[in-house]
Formats: structure tokens, sequence, C-alpha cells
């Protein structure tokens, strides 16, 4: 990069060419006056506080690059001048009642920006813009009479978020925020990300929990709030008076609230931030533009979803089945039963009459203690998680083509790469803030986006292609591009030849799909899929993200590395802005395969086939151990019905609703002779237990999750257990130690490193290493930091890549009766089955309850309308529910959310039979079903304030140029240009 | 076989065990830091003996009603008018230079010892004595300075 030398309040500097200077001063920690500015969203040139003169002229730091030879003074009398006018035009709008303000937490941009000004008083008085306190929302409010019109809300809205809901309108005699067109929050197409609050530079928009509780004073009644500030005002103190006392304030109230970094737990993106907790009620989440991955972003979940943290119904004691009833008992006898009922089981049929399922919500480190209590405790590799459910078609494929199960790269390559194909997953429902990055390269840079569904979902309305294969056949089309583009010669050959084997088997495996028999089995045109061969050509690095639209198939494992296979020819791997992403559905999905919690792997993938290896681990752990691989989580429950399988232990999945075919599942649990459930709630699957050992939920504890990027995070206990409930860790700690096996761990920091010293993968991680927001992405055999995979080469002997040479699976086939295609997933409000987003009122209010969604023509053919109650039926169950009729969907597909556990409605009911090939992950998303009215009419399932129904107002950023040109305003600056703010940090 | 149960029986316990339970909590915490608890129980008394502790308690229980009081009470214009008065001499006291201020109050503490001599002795001053007093150097010094004084304050009221 080129230096530019320049004179910077009369001393010689250099910089970067290009470097703002702002961006400048705050490098060099020099304090330097800003409201609007901040590195993510850039300079947006609103609030005209961070005046310089450069070279005579007043001009903003924040939008105005370092010159050769530019003279700019910081603190001249004519840019303090600039400075102060600029904040005495905020101070018009923003009444400074610090000390009783719930945003007074030592970071409020304007408090500290006045500050800094050293402004005694302001010449232009406050005025209130005369318009209401808007509170319709249910976790946020907004004050217009407090908002200063920066914009920050509106940028964030529309170029990060992408949500394109809030607008200022600055044609308006009093300019203001709006939602929509003037609607209500609450009626507004607002999705809840609370990104707008979170980047709000005053309290113009504030969390609800945060109102009456932050401050000392700031929960008094308005009777005396009222007559305190209006003696403050009629007392006029100069305003460094009123700061030293909200300082003090300020500095008392962090004695009191306190801030801990977490992970979220509400999906595999792998979200970091702070919560904020007085004692233990949550004041809010508050995201930083340190954490690795989202930065400032949050979705609804993760700023407001942690109610079930505090629910009444956590449990909080240990649980003995007697009889009809569960007796709170101790953990000692608690744990005794455990131990003698177990160890019954084992001594009588086995060790292989166990089963143990462990959980993608809980920490690496459980994980691992999960599997080592089945190996080492107990003697068996029956050990799976729920990436059985999930995930596993998609780990497979990648490990059989590339070497490694897991995304190429990280969230910075999905947003840079040329081209993104969404298969099979909706991340604005189910990945949120990982959609948001997509879109934002969409919106400004022009990233192409191909969404591949059944559910015309809002990544697929933001399409530049969005097709509808038929159910189950995305292999086809997959094969047929990639033969297609062969034909074309637009294959990356130079890259085949150096990191690739099998191309000629692979070439000959794929001349039967030709674009006529793709056409006529997915029903997508020739045209269409020479558009999708055309657009991979162009783009500068292609990255495909699928979820379980395809791996909830019976060849969900062969259309993966199909997948791989396309991307293999095109040489979209090893490279940044390129690659193959599975997007993990749950926080530690990926933790939880990586620590081993699968029958045939020990951590880090290291088979137990392997002699070497499982000499390894017997050493470590002083026990032989079985070389056949266990049974998975399917076969469990198959042996289960045959007698075999005795007893389980199951740890945070509630396998009675998240199993295919819930009525088969719940009739083996009851089937089992002992059976131990570790949760935070009393669970379905809980209530067939014999034992229930509370555990705590992740702001409880201290561990590590790893994201869908494979990147290793740590989270802080924020809260105290409740009551008798424990840490995963310490739980298997005890029952090791009443085992006789005193593994004496005091942190677990101890079991990372105990895995990691057995692990390669690990080898150079530990705690230290991800202090704070700092992470770890494995991904290399000798544990380096690999945010992107491959660079040096596969992960064989031979460093090349594998095309795969599998071939297509049909979906499997169900009586004629059956003639509605069951789609079914995530929807954005809830989580999974909904057991903890159903404890948050706020999210309750919003998506009440499931529902099935049903096309237009499928209305018209069946009489269907908004409310109408229907019963559905598959071959395995029936459920009912009601109707919503949109035109996300078409035909005869329909869509029934998950977040239900309830015997009426519960999606599982339905679902069963087929399964993967190579996995066994059921084939959830092959199920059809046919339709039978119980009342024809009633109400709409989906309230008339959900989002869904409204309609967005996409523009770009704030607009600011719009308040250049309104008649009263005065410039500041001697230069007024909008400049392009994509120059954000990320 | 198990079937589903969402019955939970949790221990009944007596009144008197769940005092007991709380009772032994607080015992617990007691014994864990004596010196503290000892010296607070010390403090206490005494507050209590000097009916601090009652006047305190009756005061916080009645805090929302008097700071209601308090603050309808401040913001009345004579009160606002004290607070800014007493704001505004705060702020000119701290312009004054100590060493200026220290010779003033020297002088006048001086002059006030002169002046009550003076009007002890009960002696008549007529227009002869105080044109001769002008010219005595230390009243001199005195009008000068009054003089210089006025024409400041009067600068100063100009600027205002």
């Amino acid at each position: 990069m080129k230096q530019v030398s320049f004179d910077l309040n009369g001393t010689k500097r250099q910089a970067e060419e290009g470097t703002r200077i702002l961006d400048y001063l705050l490098q060099q920690d020099i304090e330097h006056p800003h409201v609007c500015y901040s590195s993510e969203l850039g300079p947006i040139q609103t609030c005209d506080t961070c005046m310089c003169e450069i070279d005579g002229k007043i001009m903003r730091a924040c939008s105005t690059q370092i010159q050769e030879g530019m003279k700019i003074l910081t603190s001249s009398e004519l840019a303090k001048n600039a400075q102060r006018e600029a904040m005495d035009r905020i101070l018009e709008n923003h009444m400074l009642y610090c000390t009783v303000c719930d945003n007074n937490n030592g970071n409020c941009r304007v408090h500290n920006t006045v500050e800094l000004l050293e402004i005694e008083h302001q010449t232009r008085p406050f005025r209130e813009k005369g318009y209401e306190v808007d509170t319709s929302h249910p976790f946020y409010r907004y004050d217009p009479n407090q908002c200063i019109l920066c914009g920050r809300c509106t940028e964030v809205c529309q170029d990060w978020q992408v949500n394109e809901t809030l607008t200022i309108d600055w044609e308006r005699e009093m300019p203001r925020v709006i939602w929509d067109d003037n609607k209500s929050i609450n009626e507004s197409s607002c999705v809840s990300c609370g990104q707008c609050v979170s980047v709000c530079p005053c309290n113009a928009l504030m969390e609800k929990s945060m109102l009456g509780e932050a401050g000392f004073m700031s929960g008094m009644e308005s009777d005396l709030l009222n007559p305190m500030i209006d003696l403050i005002k009629k007392v006029e103190p100069g305003y460094s008076s009123i700061f030293a006392i909200s300082e003090m304030e300020a500095a008392m109230r962090e004695t009191k609230i306190k801030k801990t970094k977490t992970v979220c737990t509400f999906c595999g993106v792998g979200c970091s931030f702070e919560v904020w907790t007085k004692d233990r009620k949550i004041l809010k989440v508050e995201p930083s533009p340190e954490a690795p991955v989202n930065g400032i972003s949050t979705c609804v979940k993760g700023k407001f979803g942690w109610d079930f943290v505090n629910s009444d119904q956590r449990l909080t004691k240990p649980l003995i089945r007697r009889g009809d009833a569960f007796v709170e008992a101790t953990w000692d006898e608690a744990l005794d039963v455990v131990v003698s009922r177990l160890g019954a089981v084992k001594d009588t049929y086995g060790p292989n009459s166990l089963g143990f399922i462990s959980s993608s919500k809980f920490t690496n480190e459980e994980n691992y203690l999960m599997q080592k209590t089945a190996r080492q405790l107990f003697g068996t590799n029956n050990v799976d998680n729920c990436s059985r459910y999930c995930q596993s078609p998609a780990s497979w494929g990648l490990q059989y083509t590339g070497g490694i199960g897991g995304d190429s790269g990280t969230i910075q390559d999905i947003a840079k790469a040329g081209l993104v194909i969404l298969m099979g997953c909706a991340p604005a429902e189910a990945h949120p803030v990982l959609a948001t990055r997509i879109k934002r390269a969409k919106k400004l840079n022009g990233q192409k986006l191909i969404t591949v569904d059944l559910r015309k979902h809002e990544m697929a309305e933001r399409a530049d292609l969005f097709i509808r294969p038929k159910q189950g056949t995305d292999y086809v089309w997959l094969a047929a591009v990639s033969k297609y583009m062969i034909d074309q010669s637009w294959h990356d050959a130079a890259f085949i030849e150096e990191h690739v084997n099998f191309y000629p088997e692979f070439v000959e495996l794929i001349q039967k799909y030709t674009l006529e028999f793709a056409e006529e089995e997915t029903g997508i045109s020739k045209e269409t899929l020479i558009q999708i061969a055309e657009m991979i050509r162009d783009a500068d690095g292609t990255a495909i993200c699928w979820g379980m639209g395809v791996t909830q198939n019976a060849g969900g494992s062969y259309t993966s590395t199909a997948i791989a296979n396309l991307l293999l020819i095109t040489g979209n791997f090893m490279r940044p802005g390129a690659g193959a992403y599975p997007l993990r559905g749950h926080n530690n999905v990926q933790g939880a395969a990586d620590m081993g919690t699968m029958p045939n792997i020990f951590p880090g993938y290291q088979p137990v086939t392997n002699d070497e290896i499982r000499a390894k681990f017997e050493a470590a752990y002083g026990v032989k151990i079985q070389a056949q691989p266990g049974l998975n989580n399917i076969q469990m429950l198959e042996e289960v019905d045959r007698g075999e399988l005795r007893a389980m232990y199951v740890a945070g999945e509630d396998m009675a609703w998240v199993d295919a075919d819930s009525n088969h599942t719940q009739d083996m649990l009851a089937k089992l002779d002992f059976l131990v459930v570790q949760d935070v709630f009393l669970s379905k699957t809980a209530q067939f237990a014999d034992v229930v050992l509370p555990a705590v939920p992740s702001l409880e504890k201290d561990g590590t999750f790893t994201n869908t990027e494979r990147r290793v995070q740590r989270l802080y206990q924020v809260l105290e257990p409740v009551g008798d409930s424990k840490p995963d860790w310490w739980i298997f700690s005890q029952l090791a130690k009443k085992m006789g096996y005193d593994w004496n761990y005091s942190h677990p920091s101890e079991i990372f490193d105990e895995m990691a010293s057995l692990t390669p993968f690990f080898s150079q991680c530990n705690y230290e290493v991800l202090e704070g927001w700092n992470s770890f992405n494995w991904g290399s055999p000798d544990g380096s930091n690999t945010p992107l995979l491959h660079t040096k080469g596969f992960n064989f002997p031979d460093k090349k890549a594998r095309l795969a040479l599998f071939d297509y699976i049909p979906p499997a086939k169900f009586p004629e009766e059956y003639d509605l295609t069951l789609d079914n997933g995530r929807l954005l409000e809830q989580f999974h089955e909904g057991n903890l987003t159903n404890k948050s009122k706020g999210i309750q209010y919003k998506l009440p309850e499931v529902f099935v969604e049903v096309s237009p023509e499928l209305a018209k053919e069946r009489g269907l309308s908004d409310g109408t109650l229907v019963r559905l039926l598959s071959p395995y169950g029936k459920i009912k529910l009601r109707v919503l009729v949109t035109s996300r969907m078409s035909g005869k597909d329909i869509y029934v959310p998950m977040h239900s556990a309830s015997h009426e409605s519960a999606v599982n009911l339905l679902t069963g039979g087929a399964v993967d090939v190579q996995t066994h992950t059921p084939a959830y998303k092959q199920v059809k079903v046919r339709m039978e009215i119980l009342e024809e009419t009633g109400k709409s399932p989906l309230p008339a304030y959900n989002p869904r129904y409204a309609k967005r107002n996409p523009q770009l950023g704030v607009q600011v140029e719009r308040k250049w040109a309104r008649e009263d305003y005065k410039p500041i600056a001697d230069v007024n240009v909008a400049v392009d703010v994509r120059g954000g940090r990320k | 076989m198990a079937s589903p149960i969402t019955k939970i029986v949790q221990p009944t316990l007596s009144e008197s065990e769940k005092q007991n339970q709380t009772v032994e909590a607080i015992l617990q915490l007691l014994a864990k830091n004596p010196e503290g608890i000892q010296e607070t129980i010390k403090l206490l008394q005494e507050l209590h003996d000097s009916g601090i502790l009652g006047a305190l308690t009756a005061a916080v229980e009645a805090k929302e009603e008097l700071a209601k009081i308090v603050v309808g009470q401040m913001v009345r214009p004579p009160v606002t008018n004290i607070i800014n008065n007493a704001m505004a001499a705060a702020g000119g006291l701290a312009e004054l230079e100590p060493e200026m201020t220290q010779k003033l109050m020297k002088g006048v503490s001086k002059g006030l010892q002169k002046a009550d001599e003076g009007l002890r002795s009960g002696q008549k001053v007529g227009i002869m004595d105080l044109m001769k007093a002008l010219s005595d150097p230390d009243i001199n010094r005195a009008i000068g300075f009054g003089i210089n004084l006025l024409k400041g304050v009067g600068e100063g009221l100009k600027e205002s």
C-alpha cells in the first residue's frame, strides 16, 4: 500500500493511502468527536460532529480520505466551532437527563461526545418533536423525542440486517425514524433482530428489559422523575457538573451490572455477545464489533430469547421415578440409582446393551466426557448425537471427498463469494445472521444468489434465480449441471489435474445425467439448468450452502457428494470466497461430532477401528475399548425394539419429539429397562425416564462451542446454577467418581486440554488461545488455526480430493392416497421443537403456534382459508392444526414448522420410514400426507402483527443527501458529498 | 415399561422444617463472617441507642414521599435561585486568586480593628479631617483600591 505524508496539528505523519481521517485518529488512539460513525457502519455523515479544518476548509473526518500533503487541524477554532455547532443541533433533539437514563452505562456516544467537546450550555433549547413514544413492540421501544436522527438504526436495518424496515422520513417537518410506511413497530416488517437498538448511540431505541432497571434512579415513577428533570433544567448548571454526577452513577452501575461474554445456542452460526445481568435478571444482550462471526449482528432469538433461563419450569432437583410420580432426590441418591441400574444392565446383558445419546447443545467438554463415559465407564461405543438427525450426510459427503467434514471457510468467505447457492436451507429463518451477510453482499456488492427449495422463503424472494426441483431430486440437477459444464469445457481442468482424483471415472458416471433426463426427473427446465451452469462459470467463486432439505433424504449423503463434486470440477475449493458450507443447525452440532460422540470415531474423527489410535485412547483411559464401531441413534432404537438394547442415557436431547416417527420413538423409550435423562426441563423424553438429572443452560457454565465454520469459541458463566442443577460436565464427573474413576477436573479448561492432547486437529488450541473474543478454527492435521480449509492440499495422504462415484437414489415412494408433499423445518422466531423459545412471552406473542402453510392453488381446490382446521395423516401418524394460505408454497407442497412439543401438532408424528443410505439420517423431508378438513373456518394461526404480512421498504442506507436538501439545513461543512457507505470494516 | 409422567412429588416440608432450613443457611453465613458481623451488631446498637436508626428507618420507609417533597421544594423559584446564586458565587470565587483574597482579608481585618477603635473613641469627623485623611498614605491606598475595584466591577457588568 502506498503511504502518504500529511500534517496533523502541526506534526508530520504518514498513513496508508485511502485511510479516512477519523479511522486514522482512532487507530492512533487520538480522541476525536464523532456520533454517527462506527467502524461497521462507516461514515453516515449525519451528525457533523467530527469536523476538521483541512487546508482551510471545514470537512468531515469520517468521510475524508487523507491525501498527500494534507494539512489537518482537528481542534483549531474553526474546527471546534463547527463541532460545537453540530452538537448544539443534536442537543436540540435530545434531552440530557443522563443520571436518570437507562442508557447511562459509560458507553453512551452522545453523552461521551458532549463531554469530549466540553460543552457547557446549549444555544438551541431542547424541544420535543411532537410524536408519541412507540412502545407497541414486545422487545423494544422508540422515543422520537430523544432521537438525534443519526440514522445508525436505519443503516443497520437497511444494509447489515437487510430487513429493510427502517427509514428516516427526512421530508416531513419534523423528521423521525419510521417503520415501513409509517406503521407502528409491532405491525411493521420488523423481525426483531434488535440491531437498531444495539447501534443506537443514545436512549432513543432501548430494549424494554433495560427500562427502569439499568440505573439506580431510572426506575423512578414519572411523578418524581419529571420534577427532577425540571429541577436540573431550571438550575441549569454547566453540563460538566451534570456529567460529573451521571458518571458517578454510571460507575456505581458497573458494580451492579455484570457483563459476560457468551456464545449463542440458537443455531450453528456461532454469534457471540455480552449478556448484561443484574443479579439473575437479564438486562440485555449486547453484541460487540469484536465478535468474530457476527460483529454487531444478532437475531430475535439471540437478542431477546433468553427467558427460558429464568423459567420457573426449570428442573432444580434430581428426580427419581417412584410409581406414577417423580420424587425429588439428592445428587447422591440419584447417581447411586444410575450407577447401580446401568451397572446391573451391563452386568446382565453386556456393555452393548447400553446406549448413550449426547447433545449438540452442550459444550465440547461435555461431549468429550459423554463419549468418555460411554467408552471408559461402560465399555461401549454405543454413543451418538443429534447430528445424526440433520448433518451427518453432509459431513460424510465432505469427509469422503475432501477428508474433512466441515465448512470450507468462514462466514466472510460466503460473503465474498461471487455466487451463493442455497440448497434446502432457509437461512433467513434458521441461520439469520449468516443470511444477513448474503443479503448484504447481494445488495451492496452485486453477489449473485440461486435458491433451491420447495418453499419460497425470504432468501428465495431475494434470489436472482429460484428453482423448485421435485422433492428429493437435487442430486440429478447437480450431476446434470456438472456434466453440462464439462461438456462445454467450463470445468477447471488445471485444478482437476493438480488436486482431484477419479476424474475419468466421474465423467463416465455422469454421462447419463443429461439435461433432458434432469428436466424430466427434477422438473427444472433445460434452459434454467444451463443458466445455473453459466452463473457458476461467470462467478468469481461459488459457495454452496445446504441444509436439511438436502441431507434429510434417502440419498442425502450422495447429494452432498454431488455438491462437492460440482465444486471440485469447477475449482471452487482451496480458495477464499468459495466452497462447501453445510449449515449446522445447533450451536454445537459441529462440536458434538468433533468430540467423538459417534459410534465409529474418537474425538477429531479418529476411527475406533484403527488399532494404533484405539491403543492411544486405551492408554489414556486405562481400559480396553471395543474395536468395533457401536450403534448409531437409529440402530439403538431398532435394538431396543429387538430387546437387545436395555438402557439408555440421554443428555440434552428431546428424542421423543426430535426423532422421526415420534409415536415409535416414544414406544421405544417406554420399552427400556432403565432410562436416565439429563436436561434443563422435564422434556417429553424426560417424562419417560427413571432418573432425571437437572442440568444447566449455557449461561450457567463455562466451556466451548464449535460453530458451523469449525470455529471454537469460549462461553463464560453468566449466572449461578438454579437450585441444585449442575453443569453437565460436573454430572459426568460425579458419575465417574462414583464408579471409581476420579477424573478430578476443576474446570472445563482441563477437559479441553485432555481432549486436545489426544486429538491432532486441536493440538495447538487451549483456553488461552480462546481467551475473550478470540477463536480457533480447527482443520489442519498439525493442529493449527485453519479458517480456510485445504489450502495446503486435501486431507488425504496424496493431498488430492476424491470425486465421489455414487449414483442417484430416488426419493421414497408413498401409497397414492398420500398426495401432499410435507416440507418441514424451522421459522425464525422459534428454536427447534420450541422447548426453549416458547418460554419467551414476546416470541410466543409474535409466533404462538404451528400451522400448515398451503399454496393458494391447493386452498382453492380444497376450499381452505386462513384458520381452517385440518388433520394431516401419514402412514406413521396424524396431527391437527390450522391452515395458513401463502404464496410461499406452490401446488401440493405444504409446510409445517417444527416448533411444537404437543401430541396434537408435533410434525414428527408424521415423519418416518426411509433413512439415508450411508448415515441412517431419517428422511424427514421425504414424507407424503393426506389432508382432512375438520373445521372449515377459524382464526388465523399467524397473528396480524407477525412481520411476514408486512411489506419491506428497501433503500440504500439513510440517504443523508435528503437531509442536506432540506431548506432549513445550513451546511456546517464546506464539502457535502454522499459517500459509498460500504466502507464499513466487514 | 415406563409410561411418561409429569407429576413431581416434592418433599412436603412442615413450616418448622422450612424455617430450620432458612435458619441453617443464615447460621452458616454468620459462622463464615464473624468479625464483620460482630462489628456490625455493635454499630447497629450504637445507632439504635442514639435514635439515629429509628429516624433512618422512618426516612427510608417514606423515601418516595420524602424525595417528592425535597424535589418539590427544590424546584420552587426561591430555591432554584439559591442554588443558582450559590453556584454563580462559587463560580466567581473559583476565579479569584487566593493571594489577593488573603491580602484583602488582612486589610479588611485591620480596617475593622481601626474602625472599632475610632468608634470607641467617639471622635467626630469634620471636612478638614477628611481632607487630611486623604493624604494619609494608608487611607489613600485604600481609596485607590476602592476606585479601581469599582472600575473593574463596572467592566465586568458591561461584559455580561
